[in-house]
């Protein structure tokens, strides 16, 4: 009952979505043929675009250089204004010397413009449409048909280092803002024709651009299926961001933890289509989705793959024990000080008792209220701007941390564990995860406060039911544990290396199961006729 | 819906109305660290002595601890019964007072006298006192004990409670024993149980009495008097029988086993000068004693295996000669077995078996000890103790010749 009043609290019911299908359709639906009249063209274009600044029609009515009159329309700032000049250049010398009546211009336009990719444009919403997509669109006197020449530029952020998910070892590069650019990224790691990229438009006015990324024969075809009718079932009016498409296709709407994963980093996302898992690209974020994903990928970072396994398991370790820390730090300390006092050690229960004696709070109430305020510090360090981010640490730290204690309002051994759980959480790679433990941590620390490690135990096993119950995409959230899979084991607690993973995660990566030969071992194992040492 | 919401907001007050039902700020805390028990015209007496948090921690910013108030406070409540002395004690301590971490309890000599049954009782029926708490005995008053501060240490209770492990695992002439401890053995055949007795030593007049209870005393160097460990008391049941001085108590450890890490000072040999002696430092040693039925009394094989080191030596002998070393590991068997039938003797005057010999017959002749039980004390005044040494000394230590030996030369 608590997990429902908890869930009832912190997240809001999937939005209601009304259905507004049918207006988007009749709102975009005109007629099917088009009028091979120049000007009734342009009229249409007037008519559905307005009299916007961007939007840019260039009428050529001399006759002189060819024999018909035609015209250009894009929108300004979409395409490469290099390319649209060479692109003139051929309309109006090539176009006007080669052209010759006898021949079809629209086969002359097929055949002889020099673009790459050219689509033929044969309605109203298909003349609309590729001009707001950044295409310019080509329209002659006479010719039924208009072409929509793909000439795409503009200024766009350049591929960078991703700054939400930093490694010290693996490539530097992010995903950018441009869908193409990240498909691109992710061609090239994986250049094989399995790849395929399955596209769909979303939002009514955004008409946002969406990339089913997945690897024929490696992803299972159910979950690639599912993903695509859970993104057609989308209705809304905007994506502006992947985390619009998370929301709505998401297992555990009501959950507090993830199940799908978002990552900038193009490494990340092919090293998922290799285990068969889908990819959702978004226009216009760097911010990629995975699914489906377990409850222990987010505890993954995709350094551990990169690094030495022995350092990898290592740090998955740390990063297990910072996950209940983040968690359930704060609520143990406010536990046994407050009501299990004979489970600390004697020396410690002095020392703290001795920092206590002039605290004025309760340990709750004072541990809430440091919870609190570095909450609050590290949201104004996230929204502030640039310039003054010292202004906040010096606030945070020296008057807030050292001040209070101090001033005898907190006591030391409370801002030692607030840091340290604050620290804790900022070492979970992935930051929806992260967030995720923030909020449990606070309903902890309630019932901690309330009832002990009694109450910290009645919060744990609803939470721990809770998990045993999400599912990603058919695949249940515990996995290797819950049901407990052995072979799945060996990227989990800790990572084997590469030459014993040799199959594919069970669940995910059914399909083609082998990823190396099985009787292919580490290089020291099948070194037998090999000589290990060169030097002799 | 509407029921669900009134169900979730009901749940919610029922968490935050159930005020947190035993919660306890540590502030509110009076943590005890030592136990006195005394009794006294039919009542007990309890003295806690309960830690001033402000005055022990270095690194605190919240007071300055630079009242001059020593780390602990000591009181005492009258009561009939031990546990009612909690309750009572909120009549004159701020703080509830929690024992779940005393370190341990002294006993005074009127308290062990009368028998402190009930203080078992306590420990053993409550969840907060501690069975692992160690136990001590004073020839005075427990109080008397508890209210005298112990340099360097700031605590005093914690301070009597290290000595008594330090001594125990170091010297292991006065074992240790905890509440736990105590009641198995008081309970077991053989009635008898050993409990150190701390005193204080040096000459004890009021005014040094009083010195030793003001915090001015951890200003001095030396102290005029001085809390030590000074003979082992023996309680047969609960009640106290009598004392075993240094040697006697140390010839029982040696028969019950409980030798850790000692040092043995013994003769060079049979005939050399008394100035000439060797000290042994006992790393390892194992006692084992059997049972033998000789007619129908019984003796006691005692078998002690000593390992160790040879930690100083004025010896004129030549230490390399292998035949030499015999020679000295036979001395120590023989400080080791006049120990042993030193502690032997003085047991028996107390007509308490304080090695737990009962149990020893009970386990291997069970029938025997059926008949033997009622007049145990009269078959342990008559039983004889073969005892059989065996002395290795591993290490010479660095150097072989004294210094005396290669002056001669």
């Amino acid at each position: 009952m608590i997990f429902k009043l908890l869930k009832m609290l912190l997240f809001r019911s999937r939005q209601k979505q009304p259905q507004v299908e049918a207006k988007n359709q009749a709102n975009v639906s005109s007629s099917d043929t088009i009028s091979p009249l120049l000007k009734s063209k342009l009229a249409v274009l007037k008519e559905r675009m307005g009299t916007s600044s961007d939007f840019i029609i260039r009428e050529i009515s001399d006759t002189s250089s060819g024999p018909y009159p035609f015209a250009i329309s894009y929108i300004d700032g979409l395409i490469d204004q290099g390319l649209l000049a060479d692109l003139m250049e051929s309309l109006t010398s090539d176009f006007g010397n080669s052209f010759q009546g006898d021949v079809d211009p629209a086969i002359w336009f097929k055949d002889k413009l020099p673009v790459g990719n050219l689509n033929v444009v044969s309605s109203e919403k298909q003349m609309v449409n590729s001009i707001l997509e950044g295409r310019v669109l080509v329209m002659i006197h006479g010719v039924q048909e208009a072409y929509a020449v793909s000439i795409l530029g503009g200024q766009r952020r350049g591929v960078e280092e991703p700054t939400s998910q930093t490694v010290v070892r693996g490539p530097k590069e992010g995903f950018t803002e441009d869908i193409s650019t990240n498909t691109a990224m992710l061609r090239r790691r994986i250049r094989s024709a399995d790849l395929s990229f399955e596209s769909r438009i979303v939002g009514k006015y955004t008409q946002t651009k969406i990339s089913v990324a997945y690897i024929k024969g490696i992803a299972n075809p159910d979950v690639v299926k599912e993903v695509l009718s859970r993104i057609d079932m989308i209705q809304t009016d905007s994506i502006l961001e992947s985390g619009y498409i998370e929301e709505f296709i998401q297992d555990g709407v009501r959950s507090t933890f993830p199940t799908i994963y978002n990552t900038e980093r193009p490494d990340t996302v092919a090293g998922g289509l290799l285990e068969g898992l889908v990819a959702i690209l978004v226009d216009g974020t760097p911010f990629t989705l995975i699914a489906p994903v377990t409850f222990f990928r987010f505890i993954v970072s995709s350094e551990d793959y990169y690094q030495r396994y022995d350092l990898a398991t290592f740090l998955r370790i740390i990063r297990f024990v910072s996950f209940f820390v983040a968690l359930l730090l704060p609520s143990i300390y406010i536990a046994t000080t407050t009501f299990h006092q004979e489970m600390l050690p004697t020396t410690l229960l002095i020392a703290l008792a001795a920092q206590r004696e002039s605290t004025p709070l309760p340990a709750l109430l004072e541990a809430l209220v440091m919870e609190i305020t570095f909450e609050v510090i590290r949201e104004a360090g996230v929204r502030m701007p640039r310039a003054i981010g010292p202004a906040i640490s010096i606030v945070g730290a020296l008057v807030l941390g050292q001040a209070a204690v101090q001033a005898g309002i907190v006591s030391a051994a409370m801002v030692i564990v607030v840091s340290f759980t604050a620290i804790s959480n900022f070492v979970l790679p992935a930051i929806n995860m992260a967030a995720a433990v923030r909020l449990l941590r606070f309903i902890l620390m309630f019932l901690a406060g309330t009832m002990g490690l009694f109450g910290i135990l009645a919060g744990l096993i609803p939470i721990l039911a809770h998990l045993a119950s999400l599912q990603s995409f058919g695949v249940p959230y515990l996995m290797p544990l819950a049901p407990f899979n052995k072979n799945n084991m060996k990227d989990v607690i800790y990572r084997a290396p590469w030459w014993k993973m040799k199959t594919r995660p069970v669940m995910i990566g059914d399909n083609n199961e082998v990823r190396q030969s099985a009787n292919h071992n580490s290089f020291s194992e099948q070194a037998t006729d090999h000589n290990k040492d060169p030097m002799r | 819906m509407r029921t669900i919401s009134l169900g979730i907001v009901s749940l919610m007050f029922m968490l935050i109305l159930s005020g947190c039902w035993n919660r306890t700020e540590l502030n509110e805390l009076g943590i005890v660290v030592a136990t006195g028990l005394d009794y006294m015209d039919g009542e007990w007496i309890i003295s806690y002595q309960v830690i001033v948090p402000s005055n022990m921690a270095s690194g605190n910013g919240g007071q300055s601890g630079s009242a001059s108030q020593p780390a602990v406070h000591v009181f005492s409540v009258n009561s009939k019964s031990i546990h009612q002395a909690l309750n009572l004690s909120n009549l004159e301590h701020p703080r509830r007072v929690y024992v779940a971490h005393n370190k341990v309890v002294v006993i005074g000599r009127n308290a062990a006298e009368r028998g402190i049954g009930e203080l078992m009782d306590y420990y053993f029926r409550n969840t907060e006192p501690r069975e692992t708490v160690k136990m001590a005995l004073t020839e005075g008053q427990a109080i008397e004990v508890l209210n005298k501060l112990s340099p360097p240490e700031k605590l005093p209770g914690a301070s009597l409670s290290d000595m008594l492990s330090k001594e125990s695992d170091q010297v292991s002439a006065y074992p240790i024993i905890s509440v736990f401890n105590f009641a198995l053995k008081m309970n077991s055949d053989s009635k008898g149980v050993g409990v150190p007795v701390i005193d204080l030593a040096g000459e004890r007049t009021p005014g040094r009495e009083e010195e030793l209870k003001s915090e001015d005393v951890l200003k001095q160097t030396q102290q005029p008097l001085k809390m030590k460990i000074t003979k082992l008391a023996i309680f047969n049941h609960d009640r106290l029988v009598g004392f075993l001085d240094y040697k006697e108590s140390y010839g029982l450890s040696w028969i019950t086993g409980e030798v850790h890490q000692t040092e043995i000072s013994f003769p060079c040999s049979k005939e050399a000068r008394t100035q000439e002696h060797a000290g042994f430092t006992v790393s390892s040693s194992k006692t084992q004693i059997t049972p033998r039925k000789s007619g129908s009394h019984f003796a006691m094989q005692v078998k002690v295996k000593v390992k160790g080191n040879l930690t100083e030596s004025t010896c004129q002998q030549d230490l390399t000669n292998p035949k030499v070393i015999k020679e000295l590991e036979a001395q120590i068997d023989q400080q080791i077995e006049d120990y042993i039938m030193t502690g032997w003797s003085a047991m028996k005057k107390l007509k308490t078996d304080a090695a737990g010999l009962a149990d020893k017959i009970h386990r291997k002749y069970p029938s025997d000890w059926r008949r033997i039980k009622e007049n145990w004390q009269d078959e342990l005044a008559q039983m004889d103790l073969d005892v059989q040494v065996q002395t290795t000394i591993k290490r010479t230590g660095l150097i072989l010749k004294s210094f005396e030996q290669s002056e001669q030369e």
